[in-house]
């Protein structure tokens, strides 16, 4: 062991005997001006070309240094010293022997310079030479300060009274903006007119002028020049882009937008018009519009249980589903099938600096929609099965203005306040007729009605909410608060007229019932709520969380219903309605989580209590002839769990229980005959439908393979479930109450998985899911259980072989099996195939085609239904002009004229298909002009944030 | 020959006389902006970069604290678990897998990482990065740092570096380590990451710094680290994907 030892050491050293032949020792005393030593210098030895750091030392008390055994190489050898200018000393080594550099003397930087810059403003200085720079931008001056008040505040510069600049005590001749001369050659134009807020770095070189810098002959003694480098104003952008586009069948197209930014404040602008319901509107448009205020997260003031498990507090009433909605769904409202005429715009200007976030938007929204549906339908009673034909066309225009303005504002790092305020303006006009035909089992025509309704409204709706938020010291501890007010009032016209013939049994007809009606309604809908949360961490896994939630909603509708009678309107007392509603709601819940390294689980318990009051009333100002008073106190429990299992595994799962109350129109016990096949009666004796869901996942993502893996199970039972108890009589009318029935039970389930065959060129994805479910439907005081299975399965399949072809195939095929434990022979299946192919290529002359085909197929063998809608779109286009700003395009769309909005189901009594007629075959000319170039990536589904 | 010795140790005596500076620890804040990094992925368009920052690019810095333990003979760098208590509303995210171990005695890495699916532990030779001085003094922390430069050419970043002689140790915060001082604040990219001291504890470190005792990964060598890391950022953006969810920037 010593030997090998010994033999080591002596190879070291006759190594070392064998370098010092071709390498040098460099050494060297640090001293200040004074010569006295400054000990444990650093000592930086770098390459001349580039000062790439070689070695390095430090030295010894004495300041003494020695950088052993180096390269025979010319260096630089760079001393510094805290608070003394760095030397740095060229050495060119002979062919042999070391190199003693002697003393190296460091000056001290002027110590304000250095006390002032790099310690207290902790500003960053660069040296270079006898040049001293620092960032000016860590000198606080008020805001709207000139440059001259900063320069003020600068160590080593000197202003005078008349804005003279001396600088190191020479005078500064020349002031420079990004190296660039500012309006004339007197510097104080520069200092006294540019904002400080904008300067990021001020330089003082001792430069030669330009004139100098070419002739090489310095006339004047040598000036100071003062470079201002202006802060880059990252964030700084602007963008915007038209589309117009004209087409056959009198289509036509025409939308814009246009934004501003910069790092405070955002500017936008959009504007639509079509005829074709191809808003084009995506998330991307939504996000530009909207900018920073895309998502605002805490806005939602209803603390509950968290992820997952909130209550969700819905604005609306019962009178009608007419909710204030978002601006959201101006951009992803789906089109329906038929004609669309649509118009939108809005302006959005955010302000958001420092502590204070500020928005305001205004949108427009003019929408139209003209179809004609029909409808045939079969219903199932316990003893006989009647179908339905309707023939109808709507004409339905709805027009909006919004004006939604938010403040978010940060006291301090541990309070937030945020106040929203939201206002509506809407017009409704809607306009239906048509026809229904009821035929019985044997096919013979039981009723005919010829219907004509026409419906306005008027409505303004209003919302103000504030949230708190407040941190504590202690981390994890937080408490919250919430308030929030919405009123809406609106005024309803309308008129109802319809003819309806009954036939009896033989075919007769039995009856005409002749309707005329004329309808006024107001309405006032207010709402007011406010929550409280309050979190306490205990030890840092630990935490408990308590909240409480009130909600009094107040409704009040007077609703007045005239028959008339020869021109004449006499009220009609059976279906007006008057009433007043009050609806307190109180929940106080309490969870207890554990939430560590990535498991978070909580398990929590709230009380709710539903107290609904109603008031009916004879006439407008009548008396009060009808009393609701109901409470319905509940336990509500609820789980919630997410695990981290390493490796991008998560499993997720949770119970939520929900408790839905029975609405008044259900409650109160009224009869409403407005359509008179189908009438309605309440139910004063309902209690809530409670919802208890399990659900369980499990996803899966390998960054390295590029494989996803996702699975979904969901399992909801009902109880007490709101079923419609339904009796229909001899005529085909329908009498129907909502009542509390033993609950259904349904599950969902999902596997998908995808991965590349080939990486990058040839993904597959698979989906499977399944659902089944139990509903209940009583008709005639029968018991009909409806049992359903789903199966969906979608398979896509992505080529994206190059940047000049891509090809997108998708199949998805649907079979739902229902079975009624009654009428067993109306047992049915649908079976839906949907095949999709959206292929891009680049043509010749840069001339891109994009061809989208879908064809569905709905197939239900047990009613003959079949329907094909084969649909063929395809579009070339052409980028132009420099930077790929311009686009024109020809596109064609529905090729083949089969476009059809289809629609099928089938519930526990009801199998129903319709078709609406839907635009079809056109082809468009349009041209885009883009300021951000045009897209011309063939790729999709893109994976970037 | 003993005299050779005795000199060795001379210095190293010196070196640890001035050297109540050479241990201690230093707690970073490291911040990631999402916006900045997105606008260096080549298949995004000018549309999607511009809709990024109006979106995000106010307010898109993600931060979490992480400590370097360090002696003169090694330092270890990985998340603060002091600070284990969640950020996010009582939510608490998984921290990966992470210790970077530099042994400057025997000059050997081991970088212990959760990456692609699982946890690598790199170990090989330790060889500093080629840095490039610079001009720049600043203080941080207290402590006036100068500044150096070095480039990644595997992930394509330029990396600036404030180091302190004050603090005579090679060591630094990620993978960084080779200055003639302790590296007190990096930057990538103009400021796409920033990694910045918040807190400097020195002190003696007599057990150093204190391995955990399980560091279980597949090992790997330095070169199959960073042909790794090359065949996965050129899929990624072959698939347009941001490749630094599942790597660190």
């Amino acid at each position: 062991m010593q030997r090998i030892l010994t033999l080591s050491a002596l190879l070291l050293i006759a190594h070392s005997l064998f370098g010092q032949s071709r390498n040098l020792d460099i050494s060297g005393t640090v001293v200040d001006t004074l010569g006295a030593p400054l000990p444990l210098s650093t000592v930086l030895l770098l390459d001349p070309v580039d000062t790439t750091l070689i070695s390095y030392t430090r030295a010894d008390e004495q300041g003494r240094f020695l950088l052993k055994n180096q390269k025979r190489t010319s260096a630089l050898v760079k001393i510094s010293y805290v608070g003394y200018m760095p030397r740095i000393i060229h050495i060119d080594p002979q062919t042999s022997g070391d190199i003693d550099i002697g003393e190296i003397r460091l000056e001290e930087i002027a110590k304000d310079l250095f006390e002032v810059v790099v310690k207290a403003a902790k500003a960053p200085m660069s040296i270079r030479g006898d040049t001293i720079e620092y960032d000016a931008s860590k000198f606080k001056v008020a805001p709207g300060s000139s440059v001259e008040d900063l320069l003020r505040r600068l160590p080593g510069i000197e202003v005078g009274q008349d804005g003279g600049i001396t600088a190191e005590g020479q005078a500064v001749t020349r002031v420079t903006v990004d190296g660039k001369r500012f309006f004339g050659n007197d510097p104080k134009t520069a200092t006294k007119n540019l904002p400080a807020e904008g300067v990021k770095k001020v330089q003082v070189f001792d430069e030669q002028s330009e004139e100098e810098k070419l002739t090489g002959a310095s006339s004047t003694p040598p000036e100071k020049t003062m470079n201002l480098e202006l802060k880059d104003e990252f964030k700084k952008g602007g963008f915007g882009k038209i589309i117009a586009g004209a087409g056959t069948e009198e289509r036509a197209e025409l939308k814009g937008n246009f934004n501003k930014f910069n790092d405070k404040e955002q500017f936008s602008i959009i504007g639509i018009g079509n005829n074709t319901g191809r808003n084009g509107l995506s998330w991307d448009d939504y996000q530009d519009f909207r900018g920073s205020q895309s998502f605002n997260w805490d806005d939602d003031g209803d603390f509950g249980f968290g992820s997952g498990g909130g209550y969700i507090i819905r604005y609306g009433g019962d009178e009608g589903d007419d909710d204030i909605g978002d601006i959201e769904n101006s951009f992803f409202g789906d089109q329906s099938a038929g004609f669309p005429r649509n118009i939108q715009g809005g302006l959005n200007y955010t302000y958001a600096h420092e502590k204070t976030d500020l928005n305001a938007v205004y949108f427009f929204d003019r929408s139209q929609l003209m179809a004609e549906a029909t409808r045939n339908q079969q219903n199932f009673l316990p003893d006989a099965t009647y179908t339905n034909q309707d023939i109808s066309s709507q004409d339905n225009t709805n027009m909006g203005h919004r004006v939604q303005f938010r403040i978010e504002q940060k006291i301090d790092s541990l309070n937030t306040l945020v106040f929203n305020a939201n206002g509506v303006l809407n017009q409704r006009d809607n306009l239906n007729d048509g026809t229904y035909r009821y035929f019985r089992s044997n096919n013979q025509l039981s009723n005919f009605t010829q219907f004509d309704n026409r419906f306005q409204q008027d409505a303004r709706y209003l919302t103000g909410s504030l949230i708190y938020r407040k941190k504590f010291k202690k981390k994890g501890r937080s408490l919250g608060w919430s308030g929030a007010y919405f009123v809406n009032d609106s005024e309803q016209t309308g008129t109802q007229s319809s003819i309806n013939e009954f036939y009896d049994d033989s075919g007769a007809l039995d009856s005409t019932l002749v309707i005329e009606q004329q309808i006024d309604a107001v309405g006032l809908r207010q709402q007011v709520k406010s929550s409280a949360i309050y979190v306490e961490p205990f030890g840092k896994r630990w935490y408990w969380q308590t909240f409480y939630n009130y909600n009094l909603r107040l409704e009040s509708v007077d609703r007045d219903v005239a028959d008339v009678v020869q021109d004449l309107p006499a009220p009609n007392d059976f279906l007006s309605r008057y009433y007043d509603n009050r609806i307190d709601l109180h929940r106080l819940g309490t969870s207890l989580r554990y939430s560590y390294k990535g498991i978070n689980i909580s398990a929590g318990l709230a009380r709710q209590e539903f107290q609904l009051e109603g008031d009916f009333r004879s006439g407008p100002s009548g008396m009060i002839d009808t009393v609701i008073r109901r409470t319905f106190p509940n336990w509500i429990p609820n789980v919630n769990m997410s695990i981290d299992l390493k490796r991008n595994r998560y499993l997720d799962g949770g119970y939520v229980v929900t408790a839905r109350e029975p609405s008044m129109r259900n409650l109160q016990p009224v009869i409403d005959n407005s359509n008179p096949l189908f009438i309605r009666e309440g139910n004063p004796n309902l209690i809530p439908q409670i919802d208890h869901n399990i659900r369980m996942s499990f996803r899966r993502f390998s960054p390295a393979t590029f494989t996803n893996l996702f699975t979904n199970i969901n399992f909801r039972i009902v109880e007490n479930a709101f079923v419609q108890e339904q009796t229909v009589d001899s005529l085909l009318v329908t009498n129907s109450r909502t009542i509390n029935y033993k609950g259904g039970q349904s599950l969902w389930a999902s596997v998908s998985y995808g991965f590349p065959i080939v990486k990058n060129k040839f993904t597959i994805n698979l989906n499977y899911s399944y659902s089944w479910n139990k509903r209940f439907a009583l008709v005639n005081a029968v018991e009909n259980e409806t049992f359903s299975n789903g199966h969906w399965t979608n398979l896509r399949l992505n080529v994206t072989p190059g940047d000049r072809f891509t090809l997108y195939l998708s199949g998805r095929f649907n079979l739902t099996d229902t079975k009624y434990s009654i009428n067993a022979e109306q047992n049915q299946q649908l079976f839906n195939q949907t095949y999709s192919v959206d292929l891009n290529t680049i043509l010749v002359w840069g001339i891109f085609a994009n061809i989208h085909f879908d064809y569905d197929i709905y197939q239900n063998d047990r009613f003959g239904f079949n329907q094909d809608v084969p649909i063929l779109s395809a579009s070339l286009y052409k980028v132009l002009f420099p930077n790929k700003r311009g686009e024109i395009r020809l596109s064609g769309y529905d090729l083949l004229n089969r476009n059809l909005g289809v629609n099928q189901f089938a519930t526990a009594n009801i199998v129903s298909e319709t078709r609406t007629t839907t635009l079809a075959r056109y082809a468009m000319l349009s041209f885009t002009y883009n300021l951000q170039g045009i897209e011309t990536s063939l790729k999709k589904n893109r994976g970037w944030w | 020959m003993r005299s050779i010795y005795s000199l060795f140790l001379l210095i190293l005596g010196t070196v640890s006389l001035c050297g109540q500076n050479v241990s201690g620890e230093i707690t970073y804040e490291r911040t990631s902006y999402w916006v900045r990094i997105m606008e260096e992925l080549p298949y995004l368009s000018q549309a999607e970069k511009d809709r990024a920052t109006l979106t995000w690019g106010s307010d898109d810095g993600y931060s979490s604290n992480y400590i370097l333990r360090f002696t003169a003979n090694e330092s270890s760098y990985t998340h603060d678990e002091t600070a284990a208590t969640s950020e996010d509303n009582g939510w608490a995210w998984r921290k990966d897998d992470y210790l970077i171990h530099r042994d400057l005695q025997n000059m050997r890495r081991t970088d212990w990482m959760e990456m692609l699916d699982r946890t690598y532990l790199v170990e090989d030779d330790l060889q500093f990065p080629k840095w490039k001085i610079r001009t720049e003094i600043k203080d941080i922390q207290g402590y006036v740092c100068m500044s150096a430069e070095t480039w990644d050419t595997i992930k394509n970043q330029h990396i600036i570096a404030w180091f302190t002689d004050e603090i005579p140790v090679p060591v630094g915060p990620e993978m960084l380590c080779g200055l003639p001082g302790a590296i007190l604040e990096m930057e990538v990219n103009g400021g796409a990451l920033i990694v910045t001291a918040t807190k400097i504890d020195l002190k003696p470190m007599p057990d150093g710094v204190g391995l955990p005792k399980r560091m279980k990964g597949k090992k790997i060598d330095l070169a199959q680290y960073q042909d790794l890391i090359r065949t996965y950022l050129k899929d990624s953006v072959g698939a347009e994907r941001n490749p630094y969810w599942s790597i660190r920037y």
